[in-house]
């Protein structure tokens, strides 16, 4: 459900966007960004998709975003969002950093708790997700359709760690001990995406 | 037009990065982990070790042979110990045979025979506390040579296992730790020259191994002795020794049952009603070191051990980590034509091991539900006399009015000579792990 509302906060602010009217350039005025992209990684290539809502001051922008990231095992992550633009008002190189956390968002593909397989009920805990730290850098182009709406697409580097730990019984040669072994993945991944900014 | 030209150049460099990039990255996996190193010690070394050693406390226990005034309880994977039970209400643990990789046991006249991973010692026990290796039977159990695919060698023992927190490399570019078809690729197990990576999850589930300890002379064990013979069953296979000289046996042959899963091995009569996972096979053993096939009785697959009277065998299935189904009860077989036995009755149980029959007393240890009492007099009508509360039960063996349960907190001793009253006697009390 957490998931589900941190994929929902970002939308909030773009309801107001209607209502504002064009800003100057060296006006503090609202900012958001929505693009689709891919993930490009040594093991395969998934689609993503992230939001980015905050506000922009003359060659600045600064937000809050959150993103849906498939690369390897599945995950939301919520960062903050900082970028220059070269250019005020016009077509323009920028670049652009992330930072934040990347909470795994589980299908179930490692179980929380053990499950009996005759009774259904649950049983010791098996698998525990942790939260991961995320970032992402890179650069894009900003091409303007109109005063204050754009095209944009950017390429940059995405790192996420997902860690994890699991429970597991196992025979050591005399007897079953249970013991906690705990799994910790680096996923480094280029990125590529397009999308438009309001 | 200019600025489509910088434009569209831009969207061909995005592309290109795309497509030649991704090579340059590279994902990082790493598992912390409890890696156990085998301790080895050489057969040789093994065997000179054999002898009587202060008492130990009892963690694992294991089979369970009466001899004597003397329990013999195996500690399992570690050795015997060697309890003096003269008087039941008051065990003493007297001492305790250092034997790695030992699981199954049985004695004749002074001489206590016992598996040794690949071997079979035969070890003189007259003094108890002072015991002696009189000979070995080299490789009768070559399978126990592999723990887990881990080969310790023909000429060494695995003596112990040690503990080591690990951190490994995940080799991620191979799958692990990537999600694909909706399962997420966690690392498994292997195994290296001289470290057993053990992170294999068996489900939550323990080992039975672990946590079921046999009997002596009852449903559980491997090993049977009749006459001048000791038989051993293993997965597949029935050994067949001549004890004829207890302290040099010979190991005859090997006689392929053509079923896996085997058991536990009951001698009656000179029948062996072996037990398996797949049924209870009767061999003849009127010649016995030319065991014959003679009847069958197949069920469904469960893990079963077996007791036989003259007319009928009571085998008990019990669903189990290793068994693969999810039957708990009692099957009467009618063994009066053992060429084809046929079944009588089905009594529903919790989850039922081991079992032992005194005239038409019948004992079965029920799991959860403790040690449950019934009278067999009518194997159509079986009744419960008595149940007897307790921590979960493996196995029992009934001897002279007195019932040696072994139970998952300890080792008790009824007396059931009057089983309107069944008593507790003693109980040795577990060491904690």
């Amino acid at each position: 459900m957490k998931i589900y509302l941190l994929l929902l906060l970002p939308w909030l602010p773009a309801f107001a966007t209607a209502q504002q009217d064009k800003k100057l350039a060296n006006k503090i005025s609202y900012a958001s960004s929505y693009e689709l992209g891919i993930l490009a990684g040594k093991a395969y290539t998934p689609f993503t998709a992230r939001i980015i809502q905050g506000v922009r001051y003359q060659n600045y922008e600064a937000g809050i975003g959150v993103a849906l990231d498939p690369y390897a095992f599945r995950s939301v992550p919520v960062f903050i969002h900082v970028a220059y633009h070269l250019y005020n008002g016009r077509n323009t190189p920028y670049a652009y950093g992330d930072a934040g956390i990347s909470f795994p968002w589980n299908n179930g593909a490692l179980p929380e708790k053990y499950t009996d397989p005759r009774s259904g009920q649950q049983g010791e805990d098996w698998h525990i997700l942790h939260n991961g730290v995320y970032g992402e850098a890179g650069i894009g182009y900003k091409i303007m359709l109109n005063k204050r709406n754009a095209f944009i697409m950017n390429a940059g580097y995405s790192y996420k760690k997902f860690k994890y730990d699991e429970f597991v019984n196992i025979w050591n040669g005399n007897e079953s001990i249970r013991i906690k072994q705990g799994y910790s993945f680096d996923y480094n991944r280029l990125v590529f995406r397009l999308g438009f900014t309001l | 037009m200019k600025k489509m030209h910088l434009h569209a150049l831009a969207a061909c460099l995005l592309i290109v990065c795309a497509i030649v990039l991704p090579g340059c990255v590279k994902d990082r996996g790493m598992k912390r982990t409890t890696v156990f190193v085998p301790v080895l010690k050489t057969t040789a070394e093994v065997r000179d070790a054999i002898k009587s050693d202060v008492p130990e406390d009892v963690s694992q226990p294991g089979k369970i042979y009466l001899y004597g005034k003397y329990i013999f309880l195996n500690e399992l994977g570690k050795g015997v110990h060697i309890i003096d039970n003269s008087n039941p209400a008051a065990p003493v643990n007297k001492a305790f045979i250092h034997i790695p990789g030992n699981e199954d046991i049985a004695v004749k006249g002074n001489i206590l025979y016992a598996d040794c991973f690949t071997d079979l010692m035969a070890i003189d026990i007259s003094n108890p506390e002072a015991v002696k290796l009189q000979s070995f039977v080299h490789n009768i159990f070559p399978e126990r040579q592999y723990i887990f695919g881990y080969d310790m060698g023909a000429n060494n023992v695995v003596t112990k296992w040690e503990a080591r927190d690990t951190v490994m490399e995940i080799e991620v570019a191979d799958g692990q730790g990537i999600w694909r078809n909706g399962n997420f690729y966690s690392p498994y197990y292997y195994v290296t020259d001289n470290m057993m990576y053990l992170a294999s999850s068996f489900n939550g589930a323990k080992s039975d191994a672990v946590t079921m300890p046999n009997g002596k002379g009852g449903s559980m064990a491997r090993f049977a002795l009749m006459n001048n013979y000791l038989y051993t069953v293993s997965w597949s296979k029935l050994n067949v020794v001549n004890v004829t000289n207890s302290s040099a046996p010979e190991w005859n042959k090997t006689v392929d049952l053509a079923n896996w899963g085997i058991e536990t091995i009951f001698p009656f009569k000179e029948k062996l009603f072996i037990g398996s996972q797949m049924g209870m096979y009767i061999y003849d053993v009127s010649n016995p070191e030319a065991p014959v096939k003679q009847g069958t009785f197949e069920h469904v697959r469960t893990c079963d051990p077996v007791i036989a009277d003259d007319d009928y065998a009571y085998v008990t299935l019990h669903a189990g980590t290793r068994c693969g189904e999810n039957f708990n009860q009692l099957d009467v077989v009618d063994i009066k034509n053992l060429d084809a036995p046929q079944h009588v009755k089905t009594y529903p149980l919790t989850n039922p091991h081991g079992l032992s029959k005194d005239g038409n007393l019948l004992f079965i240890c029920d799991g959860e539900d403790g040690l449950k009492v019934f009278n067999a007099s009518n194997v159509t009508s079986i009744q419960q006399l008595a149940k007897i509360d307790m921590a979960p039960t493996y196995d029992v063996i009934c001897y002279n009015g007195i019932a040696i349960v072994s139970a998952k907190d300890g080792l008790y001793q009824y007396d059931y000579s009057n089983s309107s009253n069944i008593r507790l006697l003693s109980k040795i009390v577990l060491k904690q792990q």
